[in-house]
């Protein structure tokens, strides 16, 4: 897969999910509908994909999109199907750690991972950030909110 | 007239090797034990397993080879463990060869075209069992929105086409190491293997598809409950008419016991024998004498090896014990008929049971 910096996972809620489902869709064929098309593909939830999940949902997008704007065009692609307001939370992937500070393994020594929510998005680079060693991938959580919210 | 078949296809796939696909550790695992498990004496299927590296068309050529040899009155089949994928609403089940980013179409396997198959096979009874994530998106394929909380004659089908799924249309199902195996498949398995009672929730003395769907569900709230966990409850969804069972349904197969002056036919209360061995099952039975013994001739016959029989007594309109006839001056006049014998013990005593 090569860096997993260099993609960038969008995982979608329940309700989002069934938003899709119900219209006949999925994020994917939305995304490469798009003109030009976004790559991307369907995926293992890294943070569940350790706990047997048979799940799929998650989409891997090329972090180059980011730069182009993903948080925009997922607004805008779910935005067209509900009136609901989207909600899009950056976030990173990174290890379980127990008190001391060492990484919780599973049984297959592996660590487990979670997706934590991050205010300001981190950009993957090439100088040691406060994430660098830790972060194994990014991704964007997409909600629906309450729609008294609107 | 042919005789009812009983057919199963049984297959499933730990998925593409695609570095963005977690791939399943079980899946192939979860094909074996099913195909076992229903080919077992006890289900009694003709099970079909494709090769682990055929093709999807091949695959689908072997399940519509299998669902066309059926007729009406037949049992069909079909199970799938391995990855389940929602595309554009609809479900698609992942294969070996799978190539999702180039290749969709002919690398994957729509529930549309295993659903297109089942709809040609003459079988009477046609069950899908699929233990997979979003196996409700099949519910859609047999006209519902999702099948979880609707009654099965609601459902608008024409055939006897049921669906049992692992999960719901938004869920994922689960594999889980502690138990080797997905959980539905594993659950299943159990209840296809172990004694029938546990499963036989009706008492009927075989398996029935909806004996089976509540057992799972609730064995998944029971895990869930007990461990903290949030394995999808399975359920079943479709159109039932009549019975349909995974196990055999077994006639009596008049057991009896031979007596000082005669037999003993012995026919079942309540749970029928489903083992090879009546009263591996059975506690209580009714036994028919072909003359009268006596309590005398009985307790003679038996000598120290037999305690007193224990029964059941018919009591406003059910059967309820322990009934000691021996204690109850109505029966144990030596020179009276005996009204109870155990079937045990009689065993235990070298008395020849015969079929």
């Amino acid at each position: 897969m090569g860096n997993e910096l260099e993609l960038t996972y969008v995982l979608l809620s329940r309700d989002v999910s069934e938003l899709l489902a119900d219209n006949h869709s999925d994020l994917a064929t939305l995304m490469t509908q798009q003109d030009p098309p976004v790559a991307c593909r369907p995926c293992s939830d890294p943070a569940f994909s350790a706990q047997g999940s048979k799940d799929l949902s998650a989409v891997l997008v090329s972090a180059a999109v980011l730069a182009a704007g993903l948080t925009p065009l997922l607004l805008r692609l779910i935005g067209r199907l509900t009136s609901r307001p989207v909600l899009v939370t950056e976030l990173v992937l990174v290890p379980v750690e127990d008190s001391s500070g060492v990484v919780v393994q599973d049984a297959d020594s592996q660590p487990v991972l979670y997706w934590a929510e991050r205010v300001r998005f981190v950009e993957p680079s090439s100088d040691a950030g406060p994430f660098s060693v830790s972060v194994q991938a990014l991704g964007v959580r997409i909600d629906l909110g309450n729609p008294d919210n609107v | 007239m042919s005789s009812r078949r009983r057919i199963a296809f049984v297959f499933g796939s730990n998925g593409p090797a695609d570095p963005a696909i977690e791939p399943l550790r079980f899946a192939l695992d979860d094909v074996r034990r099913v195909a076992r498990a229903l080919r077992s004496r006890r289900c009694g299927f003709d099970v079909i397993v494709p090769r682990d590296d055929a093709t999807v068309d091949e695959a689908l050529h072997q399940l519509g080879e299998a669902a066309d040899s059926c007729d009406a009155g037949d049992d069909f089949v079909f199970y799938f463990s391995g990855h389940g994928i929602l595309s554009r609403g609809s479900l698609v089940l992942l294969w070996h060869h799978t190539q999702w980013a180039t290749r969709p179409s002919n690398t994957a396997i729509p529930i549309s075209r295993i659903m297109a198959i089942l709809d040609f096979c003459k079988a009477s009874n046609k069950i899908l069992i699929l233990d997979c994530c979003h196996a409700g998106a099949a519910a859609s394929a047999l006209g519902l929105k999702s099948g979880r909380g609707v009654a099965l004659q609601d459902a608008g089908v024409t055939a006897n086409h049921l669906v049992l799924m692992a999960s719901d249309r938004l869920e994922s199902a689960r594999e889980l190491s502690s138990l080797g195996g997905s959980f539905m498949t594993t659950k299943l398995c159990h209840a296809l293997t172990r004694p029938v009672e546990k499963v036989d929730l009706d008492d009927d003395g075989a398996i029935s598809v909806q004996d089976l769907a509540t057992w799972l569900a609730r064995q998944a709230s029971e895990y869930n409950r007990t461990y903290r966990a949030d394995v999808p409850v399975p359920y079943l969804a479709g159109q039932l008419r009549g019975q349909f069972f995974f196990t055999q349904t077994t006639s009596w197969p008049a057991w009896k016991i031979n007596l000082p002056n005669g037999t003993a036919t012995l026919l079942p209360i309540g749970r029928r024998i489903t083992t090879s061995h009546p009263f591996d099952r059975v506690t209580t039975v009714t036994a028919i004498f072909d003359n009268l013994v006596t309590n005398a001739e009985y307790s003679r016959f038996c000598s120290d090896k037999v305690s007193q029989p224990v029964g059941l007594d018919f009591v406003e309109g059910r059967w309820s014990g322990p009934f000691r006839p021996w204690d109850d001056p109505r029966f144990n006049d030596p020179s009276q008929p005996v009204v109870c014998i155990s079937a045990r013990a009689c065993l235990r005593s070298r008395f020849i049971a015969i079929r």
